[in-house]
């Protein structure tokens, strides 16, 4: 799965480089013409052309394929241009057709069909397992912002989950630094190529990301930075997350985007309460009128993204001597003691489940004996 | 002879508190009625040393000497009691009558009581003495002190007066430099006995948490649960005394003036009850006697029914548990007493005591149960590290008591705590301290905890509602379950472990 993939790049090639946009791409799958991004390259354009006429296209689908077949030998230059460039900066891609593909991304339109990479790959089987959580806000935000940015990041990483940003400056760049800082993982989405550093403040950032994190881009090597495509990169953001975390938005923030593409999505979206008489916080007070959730504590979003994560992974290993001790406790209370002669497991493994269980709220100690909390 | 003073002088000791002082004692013979006086404030036990000291010196074949015998005892502002005094007196006598030849200027010392036919007898704070004794010509002391020697010593020991064989004291005064090196080993598989705390794992690790680590110990359970057979396990699962705590040890036995000078000292493990006086606790400011809490020093101090004791009682637990030592001033002076014990502490967990049982019902109402547990202060908890519930054994756990040897496990054990002792040795030799369990701090470096570690510690004390002190607690009792896998690094397990053992009362 490592690597690059020629068909990858000329999919790309013909994606950024002819007239075969998102509607011409919607077109040829709806009418089958077209099955997988394999198709898409230039030896299957080609293909493609010979036999439109099987198909039902619309003109200006027919149009484009025409155009693009003219250029054959560009797209292959192009290709070979991008796969110099990858090999250069150690990028690879990844493409719908690789397992580790996001899997919330299979489920949604609109969502690119390979995307760049740098920096540790398995990181995606995390998203996938544990969960991930977009956290995104202004570049200017306050301390007050930046403080529950790091608090929050420091707990949801502490469970494992995958944080998700877009490297800007300020909240998005703490979200990352907290990260790296506390041993986690994290991706960064780039409004540019991913061999490309914006801004360039936070090269450090870009440097730690591709040694512990990820770096993610739907934009080919070289791209430079267009304004025009940031809220696009934050289509993916929100795509990639299980949850959204608004730490601070202003009233015509780009942030503002990405809760609007996660709402879309149907995810969850967080606001952190904020200063009303301020402007910079506008937005995100907004969003919290319009019903967004109020970011309040860590665990009600740790359980959100679990619970989101229990419909597509289900963890075999850890969880069975939690419940299995849970389901022991449920029959009647009982004391360490006894919890360690009926279960015959080791004494330092019990110890720590009973402790974890008590942190989480799920058991506590009443007569001498473990019970399991009533919660309302 | 007449209008001759025959003077002779010679050294004893003599112990106050735990302080042995070196005393002069002087004898003037002077013509006169036959008499015989003692003076310098002593009582009877010591006036009437010169019935013994005329009887034995007869009867070893010395004369006593006709004449006014006047004896003084200085300094003579200190009171004085014993019978240590006859053989420095008797002497003293030789010598100023002639019977025995010193050179001039050389320092003698002896101490030891005489009985009518000679013979010389040890008295108790002979150890305590013999410690203060530095530099002296020659040293005489009975035969049955000898084993009680805590420091080094060129001495002869006696045990009649006829060994002083000839006149000239140099002809027959032999030195010994012998410190008897006695293994202070106690029997192997004494103290430990397993069978009542197999089936409750958690009282059993306590136990060996509380023992490597020095952590206070509190044990709440119903009667006859096996708390009492928790309390004396601990001080045998410690390793034997070193020759340091060995000597804290017999200095505090002498003190008390213990008849029993044979036994080789062990690890003390002291039992009390709540019908205890604050005298026996704490000792006689007015007779410098060690108390109870002395006498655990180096060792185990077990409170049985903690929560029956009255509130002053249990106040006064504080003041060794906080200082390890403690203070008497008699006459102005103060005297400081040992106690640095291992407190382990046992009770009711209400006043029925069924509380944690699974088959009986507690009957106490919530009022009755909080106001019998109020009577432990918070200061007073707050110096305990480990908590630990306990039940009787019944159903499955039955089948646990058969499990393994005791031998195998009392082995298994000693050799952990064992090594868990020579571990914090190691790492508190610069701070003057041996424990985790007497550590106060929580430094990250020293305990070797990362900040993953700490963090989660952090954790679960602000879940807890703990205190910085609790925080602390937490950090050493984890640092004790590392000592005892032998780990130098901490881990998060070991700090849910040690949650396990947290306050909750």
């Amino acid at each position: 799965m490592s690597g690059v993939n020629i068909s990858d790049l000329e999919y790309t090639a013909i994606r950024f480089n002819t007239g075969i946009n998102s509607r011409v791409m919607s077109d040829l799958y709806s009418q089958g013409a077209v099955n997988s991004i394999r198709d898409l390259t230039a030896d299957g354009l080609l293909k493609l052309k010979a036999n439109m006429s099987e198909y039902n296209l619309q003109p200006k689908t027919r149009e484009a394929i025409e155009n693009a077949c003219k250029s054959d030998s560009r797209i292959r230059e192009i290709a070979n241009e991008y796969k110099d460039s990858l090999e250069k900066n150690g990028i690879y891609t990844i493409s719908e057709n690789d397992d580790d593909y996001p899997y919330l991304w299979r489920c949604l339109s609109g969502m690119p069909k390979v995307v760049f990479a740098k920096g540790k790959r398995e990181i995606l089987v995390q998203c996938h397992k544990k969960g991930a959580c977009s956290v995104v806000g202004t570049r200017k935000p306050t301390q007050y912002a930046m403080y529950a940015t790091e608090e929050f990041t420091k707990e949801i990483v502490k469970a494992g989950v995958v944080t998700v940003s877009g490297m800007a400056l300020g909240i998005d760049r703490k979200a990352h630094e907290t990260t790296l800082d506390s041993m986690g993982s994290t991706v960064a989405f780039m409004p540019c190529g991913p061999d490309i550093i914006y801004p360039y403040q936070n090269k450090d950032i870009y440097d730690r990301l591709v040694e512990n994190g990820l770096i993610l881009s739907e934009m080919p090597p070289g791209r430079e930075v267009i304004k025009q495509y940031f809220p696009a990169r934050n289509r993916l953001i929100a795509g990639l997350g299980d949850v959204t975390l608004i730490m601070e938005a202003g009233q015509y923030s780009g942030t503002l985007h990405t809760a609007s593409f996660a709402a879309n999505q149907g995810k969850d979206v967080f606001v952190l309460p904020n200063n009303i008489y301020s402007d910079n916080c506008r937005g995100g007070l907004m969003l919290l009128r319009d019903g967004a959730e109020v970011l309040l504590d860590s665990e009600s979003v740790i359980d959100r993204i679990r619970e989101n994560v229990s419909y597509r992974y289900e963890e075999e290993v850890v969880e069975d001597i939690y419940s299995k001790i849970k389901d022991l406790i449920s029959i009647r209370p009982m004391s360490l003691d006894e919890i360690i002669n009926i279960t015959g497991d080791k004494y330092d493994l019990i110890t720590k489940v009973l402790t974890d269980l008590e942190l989480q709220g799920d058991v506590q100690l009443r007569r001498g004996k473990y019970i399991l909390t009533i919660r309302s | 002879m007449a209008g001759r003073v025959r003077l002779a002088k010679l050294y004893t000791g003599y112990t106050e508190g735990l302080t042995g002082r070196i005393y002069e004692i002087e004898t003037a013979i002077t013509p006169g009625i036959p008499y015989f006086d003692v003076i310098g404030k002593c009582d009877p036990s010591v006036k009437e040393s010169g019935g013994r000291i005329k009887a034995a010196l007869i009867s070893s074949g010395f004369t006593f000497p006709k004449g006014r015998i006047t004896v003084s005892i200085s300094p003579a502002y200190v009171k004085k009691s014993g019978s240590s005094f006859d053989l420095p007196i008797a002497l003293c006598i030789l010598i100023a009558s002639g019977q025995l030849k010193v050179e001039e200027g050389k320092k003698i010392y002896a101490e030891g009581e005489l009985s009518l036919d000679g013979q010389i007898k040890g008295t108790p704070g002979a150890g305590l003495r013999l410690a203060a004794v530095s530099s002296c010509d020659y040293c005489l002391i009975p035969q049955d002190e000898t084993r009680r020697l805590i420091s080094d010593l060129s001495y002869m020991p006696l045990s009649h007066l006829k060994d002083i064989s000839e006149i000239n004291i140099d002809s027959w005064y032999t030195p010994q430099n012998s410190f008897p090196t006695v293994s202070y080993e106690a029997d192997e598989e004494s103290f430990v006995d397993y069978s009542e705390i197999k089936g409750q794992p958690k009282a059993l690790r306590s136990v060996l948490i509380a023992a490597s680590g020095w952590h206070n110990l509190l044990l709440l359970g119903s009667p006859g649960c096996g708390k009492s057979s928790c309390g004396r396990m601990i001080s045998g699962l410690m390793p034997p005394l070193s020759v340091r705590e060995a000597s804290s040890v017999i200095r505090i036995n002498e003190a008390l003036g213990s008849e029993d000078i044979k036994t080789i000292p062990v690890r003390p493990s002291v039992y009390i009850h709540p019908g205890i006086t604050p005298t026996r606790l704490m000792g006689s400011s007015n007779k410098l006697i060690p108390g109870e809490f002395s006498l655990a020093d180096q060792g185990v101090l077990f409170a049985d029914e903690l929560c029956e004791y009255k509130t002053e009682i249990l106040d006064l637990l504080r003041i060794p548990m906080e200082e390890h030592k403690l203070k008497h001033i008699k006459d102005g002076i103060s005297y400081e007493f040992p106690a640095d014990f291992l407190f382990v502490g046992a009770g009711n967990p209400c006043r029925c005591g069924l509380l944690y049982e699974t088959d009986e019902v507690c009957t106490c109402t919530p009022a009755v149960r909080k106001r019998y547990l109020g009577r432990l202060s918070g200061p007073l908890l707050d110096r305990i590290d480990l908590y630990c519930e306990m039940r009787s054994i019944k159903g499955e756990d039955l089948k646990k008591i058969t499990d393994k040897q005791n031998r195998d496990m009392n082995r298994e054990l000693k050799d952990k705590v064992r090594s868990c002792w020579q571990m914090q040795e190691e790492r508190y030799k610069n701070l003057g301290m041996r424990f985790n369990g007497r550590y106060e701090g929580a430094d990250s470096e020293l305990l070797r905890a990362d900040s993953s570690v700490v963090d989660y510690a952090a954790e679960v004390a602000q879940k807890a509602g703990f205190s910085a002190r609790g925080f602390c607690k937490l950090m050493r009792v984890g640092r004790t379950i590392a000592d005892l896998d032998q780990r130098l690094d901490m881990k998060a397990d070991d700090i849910s472990e040690a949650a396990v053992y947290r306050r909750r009362i």
